[in-house]
């Protein structure tokens, strides 16, 4: 627990592995709820493959599998009989690329709670969708023509579409894979606007390749790099503030301060 | 460390830390020459320093330009941006002992406007802790050396006791004579002057230990 919040992912010396190969080496950290935390580190530090653990997305990939526990809420994922499809409900996913099904704007953010069986009677799905476009501040851009096709739109207007798609599921958690990395700055701040507003309801991690954008846009901070084993090592993890103005190890200040060798 | 990344970057902090250096330099000489002229009687050199002054200020402008050109474009994080904020903040302290340096000799020179003996042994004494401790801070500053810098406190507990010891002769020599109240202020105004070069050393200290270690102190509380 930091700062009064409570832990809502507790990661135990967690151990991944792609086959034969190591890619994150005894990873523990708590992931504080209703925060955002961002995860950084040069390509290849196991940054994206830590945050897919947190949701089983690896689980798709041949070969892979993990050692050690992640406690949502102080159950492990990984246990055996653990359900996935329920976890993904709780766990929501956002990618690098604004990725709509070429559907409508209301059908996208329809989609979820339709498989999930969530609303059953029409009235009350209007309700949700709306809503979900109203908390990622797309509602009044999109309100005249909810059948438009969301391929229609502009990238960052994707990008929040795809985030209401998440939130339209009342998930717990959302996780997000560099979810800027297409968009230009106006819209990259549009959305980190919205993460401030989201971060009041759910916990938020958010890999970035962007240090600046970490600085500015989560309130804790943990930087992985590659160790010795080749795989990935939970370096330093605090509050943002904190890692940006001191940190505590020599390998996050290279890194932050843009030093490296 | 390596540094592979942002060399740019680098020899830019390294040339604003030794544009910091090259400000104490001058404001050591102006503080020293500013004591040479009162002690020496030497007008000439007084007013060599208040015209030097604006030497420094230009500087500070200069240094301060830079800072507010790196936090801009290169948004320094961690190291780099306590490197710049200490830098800032360093040569607003330099700035204003080469103001103290100015005061002194100009004070001198409205002593002798009505020339009279000058007591100088107390107030020498004085300059010489504030331009020794002025040194170390920025020996510390250059060498990021935090030991060095803790060192320079004491240092100023003796000027604050110093001081206070000049201020009370200076009262008994006014008292005793009233033809030297004249001279009395301004030695009290040199004095003072010392007082607060020696508490803006300790300021210097202060943000060496910030540019180190990231802890904000207060070294003369």
């Amino acid at each position: 627990m930091m700062d009064g919040t409570m832990d809502k992912i507790v990661v135990e010396h967690l151990n991944f592995y792609y086959g034969e190969k190591r890619a994150l080496t005894d990873i523990s950290i708590a992931i504080p709820d209703r925060r955002i935390t961002a995860l950084i580190g040069s390509s290849g530090c196991g940054k994206s493959t830590f945050l897919r653990c947190l949701n089983r997305m690896n689980d798709t990939i041949r070969g892979a599998h993990a050692e050690g526990q992640v406690l949502l809420d102080g159950e492990d994922i990984y246990a055996s009989g653990a359900d996935v499809v329920a976890l993904r409900s709780r766990v929501g996913m956002v990618f690098q690329r604004p990725n709509p099904f070429p559907q409508s704007v209301y059908d996208n953010v329809a989609f979820g709670p339709r498989v999930l069986g969530m609303v059953v009677r029409n009235g009350r799905l209007d309700e949700l969708v709306e809503q979900s476009l109203r908390e990622v501040q797309l509602w009044d851009e999109v309100k005249a023509n909810l059948k438009q096709d969301a391929l229609g739109l502009s990238l960052g207007q994707q990008q929040r579409l795809c985030i209401a798609r998440v939130i339209a599921v009342r998930p717990e958690v959302i996780l997000m894979d560099e979810p800027c990395s297409a968009l230009d700055p106006i819209a990259t701040l549009k959305v980190e606007e919205l993460m401030r507003g989201l971060s009041d309801d759910y916990a938020i991690v958010i890999v970035t390749h962007n240090m600046q954008q970490a600085a500015r846009a989560s309130d804790y901070t943990a930087f992985f790099n590659i160790g010795d084993d080749r795989a990935g090592h939970l370096i330093e993890f605090g509050a943002t503030q904190e890692v940006f103005m001191n940190p505590k190890h020599q390998q996050t200040e290279d890194y932050i301060t843009g030093r490296f060798g | 460390m390596t540094a592979m990344g942002r060399t740019h970057f680098g020899k830019r902090l390294q040339r604003l830390s030794e544009m910091v250096m090259e400000m104490g330099a001058l404001t050591q000489v102006a503080l020293t020459r500013a004591m040479r002229a009162l002690v020496e009687g030497d007008q000439d050199l007084a007013r060599e320093v208040v015209a030097a002054d604006a030497q420094i200020n230009d500087l500070r402008l200069a240094i301060e330009q830079e800072c507010y050109l790196l936090l801009a474009t290169e948004q320094p994080v961690a190291g780099d941006m306590r490197a710049i904020v200490a830098a800032l903040t360093v040569v607003g302290d330099l700035e204003r002992i080469g103001d103290h340096a100015k005061k002194i000799a100009r004070a001198y020179l409205r002593i002798m406007e009505n020339p009279r003996p000058i007591p100088t042994d107390g107030v020498q004494r004085l300059a010489d802790i504030a331009i020794v401790m002025l040194g170390r801070a920025m020996s510390a500053y250059g060498s990021r050396d935090i030991p060095a810098a803790e060192a320079v406190c004491v240092d100023d507990d003796r000027a604050d006791a110093l001081y206070k010891q000049i201020f009370d002769a200076t009262l008994t020599f006014m008292l005793a004579d009233p033809q030297q109240i004249g001279v009395g202020t301004h030695l009290l105004q040199i004095a003072h002057e010392l007082e607060r070069s020696a508490d803006r050393a300790t300021n210097i200290a202060e943000r060496v230990i910030y540019a180190a270690t990231g802890a904000l102190l207060d070294l003369n509380p």
